[in-house]
């Protein structure tokens, strides 16, 4: 384009012709990297701008509600880990509470403490891969590693006390397979001063950004509106404003007893949902600390418990907040030994739903943008 | 906590065949009813007026017929609705997804896993499931592969 009038003689045949610009589809994914995981986005785009875009999902669904509807309920604990792999253990957590719920198990205290515990510090590798990664996507490389780090020492904790890195399977009903020593409350303790310190460096490093906030204020709004006709929870709601969260709202587990505020934005925005995570993490730490100052004697598991249920017929209905939104277990028993029906809604489903109407307008790089702000996970979405 | 005569008021609202007892700490469910499969669009107008989104929609298959089972909440004040509808043979019910945009993926969901068929809905293609999946894997009457059942469960006798 070296002329200022870039109508060139060719174009201009062409409109004389009667051929007019088109519009085209593209295909983001199935492996793309914006899309962590495999899903695919199918757009259809006028130059750089998005007609239409259609999530299509289902490439990775393992049929995890049939599983749970052929097998006894503890030989289901693996599966929860595998749904949502960046919150495994707050889907162990809430799968062995809502199976309790159902049979009517008690719990030690001690056990809903180092649940507390573990699922906050899960809550946190979770938030912290996703700043990472949605800022990979931004095209900034260097904030990845920094924050890698914190989560390392996080997996290095869990690690010691559940065995696994990632795929955990540490709750069973009636409490947690291990107790926690000295060694995890001294880490932990340690782990929380640490990350406090960061958020400083995450704050210069990204929030004040010019690129960055060029890139998410002002992106994918959401109205409150819109959030409650998608049925949206989680941090995408909050960033519009609402405060829903199921551990203030519906307390399970210890969550009633401990003080913390649940972080809101205003505009909905891609920005917001940032803020919103980074003020979460802060709320996780203050958890976690009031837990380990709190955290009692006794039993970690309630020795009382069959090894294998047969709850009496009925169903349970439970909600908890996984890192992405309240996720929803809907058990039904029929007094047997293996579950009648066992159903999942999970919040990255709604959130991505909402996808289609956002997108709408937005340029194909504000979609890796928002895409990236909704913290999806695949996994979770297929079930 | 939304008092006990507001949840009075909005049960005589939703018209239901019948109420169940239901206690919130056990079930996880401040309402919980069963309405006729007619009603369904109705009283999710009436809900999406007063304030409520679409928690969860799913079925049961009860062997002889088909169970709705919609979840309603609120933001504001957590009180949680359960809709119950026996549904006909024919496993026909009337699509909420214009009233609930959630319900769009959800009812599609239900469709292909139980082969609930929503009358009005915009787009009922597969949607977790293979495009030509000719099976609904949550019917109970679904043969699923020995192969892929935990060992122990193997044996018809559990004991």
């Amino acid at each position: 384009m070296t002329d200022g009038n870039i109508t060139s003689l060719e174009t201009e045949q062409k409109i004389s012709q009667g051929l007019t610009e088109q519009t085209f589809w593209l295909n983001m994914g199935p492996q793309h990297p914006a899309t962590h995981g495999v899903l695919r986005v199918v757009l259809h785009l006028d130059g750089e701008r998005v007609v239409e875009a259609e999530p299509v999902i289902g490439y990775i669904h393992r049929g995890h509600e049939r599983m749970g509807e052929t097998r006894g309920y503890a030989q289901f604990i693996p599966n929860n880990s595998r749904m949502d792999y960046l919150a495994g253990l707050i889907y162990n957590h809430a799968y062995c509470a809502a199976v309790e719920k159902l049979a009517g198990i008690d719990v030690p205290p001690r056990a809903e403490y180092i649940r507390c515990i573990t699922s906050e510090l899960n809550r946190l590798a979770s938030h912290l891969l996703w700043l990472g990664a949605y800022l990979m996507d931004l095209g900034a490389f260097t904030p990845f590693l920094y924050i890698w780090e914190e989560r390392e020492k996080i997996n290095d904790i869990l690690n010691h006390v559940t065995g696994s890195r990632l795929t955990y399977a540490y709750n069973r009903f009636g409490g947690v397979h291990k107790d926690v020593d000295d060694d995890f409350i001294s880490w932990t303790r340690a782990y929380v001063k640490r990350q406090r310190k960061r958020f400083k460096m995450y704050n210069r490093l990204v929030t004040g950004n010019v690129i960055f906030q060029n890139r998410t204020v002002g992106v994918g709004a959401i109205t409150p509106e819109q959030a409650l006709n998608y049925g949206l929870t989680g941090p995408c709601l909050r960033a519009c404003g609402v405060e829903y969260d199921i551990r203030k709202k519906e307390p399970y587990a210890v969550y009633s007893e401990v003080d913390f505020d649940i972080p809101t934005g205003s505009n909905g925005d891609a920005f917001d949902r940032y803020s919103v995570r980074l003020a979460e993490m802060e709320q996780s730490l203050r958890i976690i600390e009031q837990c380990l100052d709190r955290l009692p004697g006794g039993a970690y598991i309630n020795d009382n418990v069959p090894q294998y249920l047969a709850p009496d017929s009925g169903d349970v209905f439970f909600a908890f907040e996984s890192p992405r939104g309240e996720t929803n277990i809907f058990m039904v028993s029929d007094g047997s030994r293996i579950p009648y029906r066992m159903h999942w809604k999970t919040p990255s489903y709604s959130n991505l739903s909402i996808l289609a109407e956002i997108a709408r307008g937005q340029f194909i790089a504000d979609v890796v943008s928002i895409m990236g702000s909704f913290d999806l996970v695949i996994p979770e979405i297929d079930k | 906590m939304t008092s006990l005569s507001a949840s009075k008021e909005l049960i005589e609202g939703l018209s239901p065949v019948e109420v169940h007892d239901t206690d919130y700490s056990k079930t996880g469910s401040h309402v919980d009813v069963t309405i006729e499969p007619d009603q369904i669009r109705k009283t999710a107008e009436l809900l999406n007026a007063r304030g409520y989104f679409l928690e969860d929609l799913t079925a049961l298959d009860r062997i002889d017929y088909r169970e709705m089972a919609y979840r309603f909440n609120q933001y504001i004040e957590p009180h949680r609705i359960t809709i119950r509808a026996k549904l006909d043979p024919e496993d026909e019910v009337d699509t909420i997804s214009d009233i609930f945009a959630a319900a769009n993926w959800q009812e599609r969901e239900c469709h292909e896993f139980l082969g609930v068929k929503f009358k009005g809905h915009p787009d009922l293609r597969r949607l977790l499931l293979p495009e030509d999946a000719d099976f609904f894997p949550l019917r109970k009457d679904f043969k699923v592969p020995p192969e892929i059942l935990a060992p122990e469960y193997h044996q018809e006798d559990n004991d």
